[in-house]
Formats: structure tokens, sequence, C-alpha cells
């Protein structure tokens, strides 16, 4: 017999799975100038991020509502992060996982520190908007996934003219 | 701007990715303990998923193959 909480942690793993294949093929799309070998990447990574939706949706199918306790709902929006320490030029590197208009949710390599409470400028490049977001946010929660990787919530501390401005959400 | 050479390494790891995939997505599928305790609707839900994962990874699998196998081929040397 399995618990709920193990299902559930076996669910991010999968979706874990999907999002470094997503991130591989978007860095890989990046670098590569020829465009019909781009194009044929995209083919893969498109469906990467269906399946990187399913499993989300099946978490929240299998926790009922109590995974959405928060006050706005989250969106499974996808893209790359940049952190700036606001008191040093100090950037780290980031994968953007989910978006709420109250903050994000980042994924980020152990080589990296990030800490709790700190204040950051936070840069967000999405794979689906041609438009990236700038915001001031606060970290206010940190877990370790695995040897290699943390995810981290931070709040947005300022309010900006586009504070009802969301990515597009089409790859949910 | 990759190489053939880079462009082949990465292209070997993503099939490498894709590869080992499958077990985890199959790792429960014909355990019976696993699904217990939730609705029927529930665990059709979960192994349809999981079922739509190891077979698109098998697909992406081959996709990439023969990728791989167009750019070994291909006179051309950057990408």
């Amino acid at each position: 017999m399995y618990t709920k909480q193990e299902i559930i942690d076996y669910f991010q793993n999968v979706g874990l799975k999907e999002r470094d294949m997503i991130f591989n093929l978007h860095d890989m799309m990046t670098l590569v100038e020829d465009k019909a070998l781009i194009a044929r990447l995209k083919v893969v990574a498109d469906d990467e991020v269906r399946h990187y939706s399913l499993v989300q949706k099946t978490i929240i199918s299998v926790m009922g509502a109590a995974f959405e306790r928060r006050m706005w709902e989250r969106k499974y929006v996808l893209g790359k992060a940049t952190l700036k320490e606001q008191d040093s030029n100090k950037q780290i590197q980031a994968r953007c996982i989910d978006m709420s208009f109250g903050g994000v949710c980042i994924d980020f390599e152990s080589r990296e520190t990030i800490v709790a409470e700190k204040k950051y400028q936070i840069r967000i490049e999405f794979f689906d908007s041609t438009t990236p977001i700038n915001r001031v946010g606060r970290v206010r929660w940190m877990r370790k996934i695995n040897d290699e990787l943390y995810t981290c919530g931070i709040t947005f501390l300022d309010e900006t003219e586009n504070i009802y401005f969301m990515p597009p959400t089409n790859n949910i | 701007m990759f190489t053939k050479e880079q462009l082949i390494a990465k292209l070997e790891l993503i099939i490498e990715e894709e590869r080992t995939a499958i077990p985890l997505y199959s790792k429960y599928s014909s355990d019976q303990f696993f699904f217990r305790g939730f609705s029927l609707e529930k665990v059709a839900k979960m192994k349809e998923a999981l079922e739509i994962l190891r077979v698109d990874s098998q697909r992406h699998q081959e996709y990439f193959e023969a990728l791989l196998s167009d750019i070994k081929a291909s006179p051309k040397n950057v990408y």
C-alpha cells in the first residue's frame, strides 16, 4: 500500500523528467541556427510541454482541491529565469516552473546560492512569449529535489502596471 | 551554433534521456498496490497519463534516432 504523498512524489518525479526534457530541447533550440533542425526539435519540445501539463493535471486530479490552497491560481508557464541580488551584480540562472499573480516557483541548480527571505530582481523569459517580465520578489521557501536541483517559491513584492499580465497558457 | 560533433553528442544524450524515461513511466503499471485507495476514475486517469508518456517517449526515442542518422549522414558540419 502506498500513501497519497508517495504517489504525488512519483508523479512529481515524472514531471521533473518532462521539465528536464523541455529545458534541454529549448537550450538546444537557442544555440542551433539551422531553421529546419529547430523545426524538428520543436515538434518534440511541444510534445514535452503537453506531457508536463498532463502530469500537472494528473497531480491536481489526485490531490484534489488541497493542492491549490493559495490566493492566486498558479499557471504552469515555463521559461528561463534570471535572479539578481539587489545589493550586488551577481546573477543566478534558474528555470521558471509556475507563476501566479502573487509569485513564481523556480528550479535552480545546487551549485547556485539562493538565500531564503532575500530580495531579488527577477527576469523571466517565457518559452511561449516574446515578452519577458521583470519583477522584484522575496524567497519564501526552498526545497531540495535531488542532489543537483532545488526548487523555491518567490513572492512578488512590487506592483507594476503589468500586474494583471500573465504569459500565454496555451501550453496547459 | 553547434558543430556536427557537438550536435551528435547532444542528441545521443537526449536519446538516452528518452530511453531511461520509459521504465519510470511504466514503473508501477502492474503494481496492484500502487493505485489502491483511489476511485476507478482517478486510477484510469493516472494510468492513461502514464501510458501516453510511455508511448510518446518510445516514439521520441525513434524520432531522435532518425534525426541522429540524418545528421551523421549529412555533409553539413555546422548547425
